[in-house]
């Protein structure tokens, strides 16, 4: 692989003005067109010489529509690759950046160095790694960029020099035929690459490519953390139509076989498939999740507004019975009114941010059907456990799809704080956690959270028992008791001239005009100073007691 | 101005279609505004440049077929003078009373910080606010569409 000052010297723009040189000669050539045509031998001449005038003038026409191909296949390779060592060195500019923004040095073999040292703090270690990798990420794929773009273009220079084939039409069907020929392949994401990997491989495409990509290969992009949101929808929506035949045909399969529970799961995810659509069809959504290869259920997820670009992005995990086909609409709609209430209060308060908010239903959440099942019970950890790696995944991904990080806050409610709790064990860019309604988040310390210290949130309305049922599974214990965590207020009251209402039960912590959605608004919008904080404990949290000796 | 629709009077079985109300909302949005004009001097009232855009969105429950549909905000740079506010939030509840709207109570009052909201019989709010800026929201309940818009495409 090409080192990092050898490709820093490569010189892109002495590459773009030498495809414009070629442009040119190859429209002047493609302008000799009437010419040829009007040296044709007439056909009123009949002798035999005539036969040799027009194998003459054959020979000749084809020679130039093979000089023709030729040029236009350098040309376009020469093109190709400007853009694309272009696009390599801005991935590298980029790395460059983050590396000094961050206090790390990058020497010109690209080894990446820690300028700070003595570092002692477990948690400033582990942030500083996550920094350093992703700076490593970004120059190694821009360099795999950029060793494509000069493999590709010695390619085409080879094929060139062996001669192309014009064929035997116009000189301007030859011109593009060798345009084609120029095109270098485009290369899959790199397998089993971080989310920043995947960003600099995308943003190493040239725009045709990208859209190649999305119109040929949307099953390559429309699920890959790290690619911007706007190419994981449309790649997502593309795909729509395949998975519906896939999930039909495999339907008929499954009833003819008389496969009566396959049939239903079958049925649910096509019933998912609708309730995409439906949501995505009134405007302003990205689909951002479309993976039908659950065992049980569909899984997807659905922004409100645009996480390429807004300041403040919220993803709200929700728990125990929720499927794609049942309750995406529901909190596609509370995603909505959670961004607009913010961003209202955002203009009217000056501060200017814009808000988006994604409903991630991407882990397979338990069920009614399996809560006797062990590997997929409510009262395990299991289905928490196999979507917390995902869910980390997406709020990295997040991040890495944008030149600038999100102040990102991560929603968990009820069984989906566990998924939520378990997801922020792992190195995250998540600022702010906000767990409500929840039986438990995966440990009874808050510090093993990654999540900077006092921006740990939990919610608890009266009367919301599951909510005290955590001590009894393998959870950690009743977040009520966590040391570190802040409470915030479910209660209807007026502080400092403010007016809300109270949430009661389990599902009402996002009814409009509550305490506790304003203090989620609040968060999200990155103005904890306008929370209420409050501790609602009732009989259950008593039961719920931990004994200090055991966690 | 037309005569507003009296929507609390209304069955829910002869509602108003989408289209109708959201018509009727822009026309209390701008006799809120002219009314605020004519008592307290002309602002730029523009769209919210924070505003999400237009929203729609299903909420289920029991019409599925009924949407949601969130105004785009308006809103204008600074405010009303402080000792006007109270006065300016009873004129717009004055006009949202007479299209159906009544009082939802106060959100916030305090110094540098006053917001309404009122509600009609079909779901609907508006706020309004002024705090370093002033806004004016509204959206409706759950209804119908007469003529459903055509499928969004891929977002811009």
């Amino acid at each position: 692989m090409a080192t990092l000052s050898q490709v820093r010297s490569w010189q892109p723009e002495a590459l773009g003005l030498l495809a414009d040189t070629m442009v040119q000669r190859r429209r002047t050539l493609v302008a000799l067109q009437d010419e040829i045509d009007d040296g044709a031998p007439p056909p009123t001449w009949a002798a035999d010489s005539a036969v040799a005038a027009a194998a003459s003038h054959t020979a000749l026409r084809e020679d130039l529509a093979d000089l023709v191909a030729e040029v236009a296949q350098v040309a376009a390779a020469l093109d190709t690759a400007a853009d694309a060592l272009t696009r390599a060195h801005g991935e590298l500019d980029e790395a460059a950046s983050v590396a000094g923004a961050n206090g790390f040095t990058v020497s010109a073999t690209g080894r990446v160095t820690d300028a700070r040292d003595a570092l002692t703090d477990a948690q400033e270690i582990a942030d500083r790694r996550a920094v350093r990798d992703e700076i490593v990420d970004r120059i190694e794929q821009a360099l795999r960029n950029a060793d494509h773009a000069d493999a590709s273009l010695a390619a085409a220079l080879r094929s060139a020099a062996r001669g192309v084939d014009g064929g035997t039409a116009t000189l301007a069907q030859a011109a593009a035929t060798g345009t084609t020929g120029g095109q270098r392949e485009v290369l899959p994401p790199p397998p089993g690459g971080s989310d920043h990997d995947q960003n600099s491989w995308w943003e190493g495409l040239t725009e045709a490519e990208q859209a190649e990509v999305i119109g040929e290969h949307p099953e390559w992009i429309g699920n890959v953390d790290g690619i911007p949101a706007w190419a994981r929808d449309e790649a997502n929506r593309a795909l729509i139509g395949d998975y519906r035949s896939d999930l039909t045909d495999r339907l008929a399969a499954a009833r003819e076989a008389g496969d009566d529970g396959l049939a239903r799961t079958l049925t649910e995810k096509l019933d998912g498939l609708d309730a995409v659509e439906d949501t995505l069809e009134l405007g302003n959504r990205h689909l951002l999740l479309l993976d039908i290869t659950g065992t049980d259920q569909l899984m997807a997820a659905i922004a409100y507004g645009d996480v390429d670009t807004a300041d403040h992005v919220a993803v709200f995990t929700p728990g125990f019975t929720t499927t794609v086909a049942g309750s995406m609409a529901g909190y596609d709609n509370q995603m909505a009114d959670l961004v607009e209430q913010s961003a209202a209060q955002a203009e009217k308060y000056g501060d200017g941010g814009t808000v988006a908010a994604v409903a991630w239903l991407g882990y397979e959440a338990p069920q009614w059907d399996n809560v006797l099942d062990p590997g997929s019970s409510v009262a395990t950890r299991g289905p928490a456990e196999a979507g917390a790696g995902n869910l980390a995944a997406f709020y990295n991904g997040l991040d890495a799809a944008r030149d600038s990080d999100p102040h990102l806050t991560a929603l968990g409610h009820s069984y989906g704080s566990l998924t939520t709790g378990l997801a922020l064990q792992e190195q995250t860019g998540v600022d702010d956690a906000i767990l409500y309604g929840s039986p438990g988040i995966g440990t009874s310390h808050v510090e093993d959270l990654d999540v900077p210290d006092g921006h740990v949130y939990r919610l608890e309305a009266r009367r919301d028992a599951v909510a005290d049922v955590g001590a009894l599974g393998p959870f950690g214990i009743d977040p009520s008791h966590l040391d570190g965590i802040t409470g915030l207020s479910t209660e209807a009251g007026s502080v400092g001239g403010n007016s809300y209402g109270e949430s009661v039960g389990h599902n009402d912590y996002l009814t409009e005009g509550s305490m506790s959605q304003h203090n989620m608004a609040s968060i999200i919008a990155g103005a904890p100073e306008q929370t209420v904080e409050g501790d609602t404990r009732g009989f259950g949290d008593i039961l719920s007691w931990p004994l200090p000796w055991t966690y | 101005m037309d005569e507003p629709m009296d929507r609390n009077a209304q069955s829910s079985s002869t509602a108003p279609s989408m289209e109708q109300v959201l018509t009727d909302y822009a026309a209390m949005r701008d006799e809120m505004t002219s009314a605020l004009a004519r008592a307290l001097g002309e602002r730029a009232w523009r769209e919210s440049p924070n505003s999400p855009g237009p929203r729609r969105s299903r909420i289920g429950g029991a019409d599925p077929a009924a949407e949601q549909v969130g105004l785009v905000t308006w809103s204008f740079e600074g405010t009303y003078p402080a000792d006007t506010w109270h006065g300016a939030a009873r004129l717009v509840a004055e006009v949202g009373r007479a299209y159906g709207f009544t009082d939802g109570g106060v959100t916030v009052d305090r110094p540098g910080d006053l917001e309404i909201f009122g509600v009609d019989a079909l779901g609907g709010r508006y706020t309004f606010g002024m705090a370093t800026n002033t806004i004016l929201t509204l959206r409706t309940g759950p209804l119908r569409w007469e003529h459903p818009p055509e499928p969004a495409g891929p977002q811009t």
